[in-house]
């Protein structure tokens, strides 16, 4: 996909998985890449994308401060934003950790506002900006079992529509959201769960971390010029 | 990028507007493209999606010349403004025929090709009117709920058969259809349209290229706004 030259990209949870792979799809379109996690691997991501590494809190503003003064001064304005980083728990309701719900709630919703409010500055002076926010099938339908994360994932569609509204027509604001993916998080599912979830997907099978990137990548792209507040839903018809 | 070489793809509506930037996007990425309209031309086959015996003449062709299809895009489509208490059967009807019969007999003529090649992708070119409400505009939204309704009957149907169905949503889009238009309702929908601005034909056309390509493999009943944030506010 077409990328302006000197395209700045924020990857979020980028230390693996579906985060690291469109980390390095974004660096082999010539971006410069700036990948955050809290997992050290980070370092070892950031030479694969030849980009840089930060290892910090997704949900501290401090953080977010910090990160787009070094990103902006080292590789120039930030032109791209993937708000990536996501946990997943399962659990009845009634007996769910209040401070589980709370790191759900800072790290799925709470960050992805915090990350815009801080690189938002940022692609107003490069007069554009793209940013992509992963949701999940989960904000699409009313989930037992998984109360705290089908809210924080409602959520993110709701700040993806009203960013769009507020930032266009320089900054796009976009949502994917994947159905069941193979990646660590599904796992916490359960072998029971997952195999649920299969037969209820219409392509009957799990789809690959490889497969949501393309969705992202179309979404940062300038292909997607006209594309604002809208969602690609990468579930293998689950929700249709 | 060449995400459809060797692949064989049908876009209805071709001579103008999204259908035309759809059929050169595809053709540009490697596909050979059957582009139809209800006027020939010199690059364009005669087809009135309304008519069954036009699909089964012209899918007959193409399996002829090159074996198989494996995209088709249903992009041709009619508008229609009159609120329902004036609109009589015959207008009712014409839009009903292109939008929606001609969507179900795209699908249905090139869907046993597919299954039968266990693969295929197909677009259905619904429209921001799908979900949103404007008054008047009747029958075409009537016909164009009904396309999102089909794609997603279509793609759950069809899935574990190899065929992905989806659906772009285009908002308020710059061609020939629009342009029919009076100039204020136009400015109406840019006005409601947070990019401030109307989208052109080749920008439908890349969420069209996204959907109906293999990088999409995990995508199918899907509806993909085009529509500049207009669905957002």
């Amino acid at each position: 996909m077409a990328r302006p030259r000197g395209a700045v990209a924020v990857v979020t949870g980028a230390a693996s998985g579906q985060g690291l792979l469109t980390a390095r799809a974004l660096a082999s379109q010539g971006a410069r890449v700036v990948l955050v996690d809290r997992d050290e691997h980070v370092y070892e991501a950031a030479e694969l994308c030849d980009g840089t590494a930060i290892v910090g809190d997704v949900s501290d503003p401090r953080m977010w401060d910090r990160l787009v003064q070094d990103t902006t001064r080292d590789l120039g304005e930030i032109t791209a934003l993937v708000n990536n980083a996501g946990v997943f728990r399962v659990g009845d309701i009634a007996t769910t950790d209040p401070r589980e719900i709370d790191l759900l709630y800072r790290v799925n919703q709470l960050a992805p506002m915090l990350a815009a409010r801080a690189v938002v500055p940022s692609m107003r002076r490069a007069r554009r900006g793209s940013i992509v926010n992963i949701s999940s099938t989960a904000g699409l339908c009313g989930r037992a079992g998984a109360v705290a994360y089908t809210a924080t994932k409602w959520a993110v569609r709701g700040l993806s529509r009203a960013l769009a509204a507020e930032l266009a027509p320089d900054i796009r604001v976009n949502t994917v959201l994947p159905g069941l993916i193979d990646t660590p998080m599904a796992a916490a599912n359960g072998f029971e769960v997952n195999t649920g979830i299969v037969a209820n997907t219409p392509l009957g099978r799990i789809g690959a971390p490889a497969e949501v990137v393309p969705a992202t990548l179309f979404l940062l792209s300038d292909h997607a010029s006209f594309l604002t507040g809208t969602e690609i839903v990468v579930d293998g018809g689950l929700s249709a | 990028m060449n995400r459809f070489e060797g692949m064989v793809a049908i876009v209805t509506g071709a001579a103008s507007g999204i259908g035309q930037a759809t059929a050169d996007r595809l053709a540009q990425e490697g596909a050979v493209v059957i582009g139809t309209d209800l006027t020939a031309s010199a690059t364009i086959r005669e087809l009135n999606v309304a008519e069954e015996a036009d699909w089964i003449r012209t899918i007959d062709q193409v399996r002829a010349e090159h074996g198989r299809v494996d995209v088709l895009v249903n992009n041709a489509g009619r508008g229609g403004s009159q609120w329902y208490h004036e609109l009589d059967v015959e207008e009712w009807d014409r839009v009903i025929n292109v939008n929606q019969r001609g969507t179900y007999l795209g699908m249905k003529h090139v869907l046993s090709g597919m299954v039968d090649a266990g693969r295929g992708a197909i677009v259905n070119v619904a429209s921001i009117f799908a979900t949103h409400a404007v008054a008047g505009n009747s029958a075409y939204h009537a016909s164009k709920a009904a396309v999102v309704g089909m794609t997603r009957n279509a793609a759950v149907s069809y899935a574990d058969r190899g065929v992905r169905v989806n659906a772009v949503a285009p908002g308020w889009i710059d061609t020939p259809l629009t342009a029919l238009q009076p100039s204020e309702l136009n400015q109406s929908y840019i006005d409601a349209t947070p990019m401030r601005r109307g989208g052109v034909p080749g920008e439908v056309a890349s969420a069209i290229a996204f959907l109906a390509a293999p990088e999409a493999a995990f995508v199918t009943g899907t509806v993909l706004h085009v529509d500049g944030g207009y669905r957002a506010t």
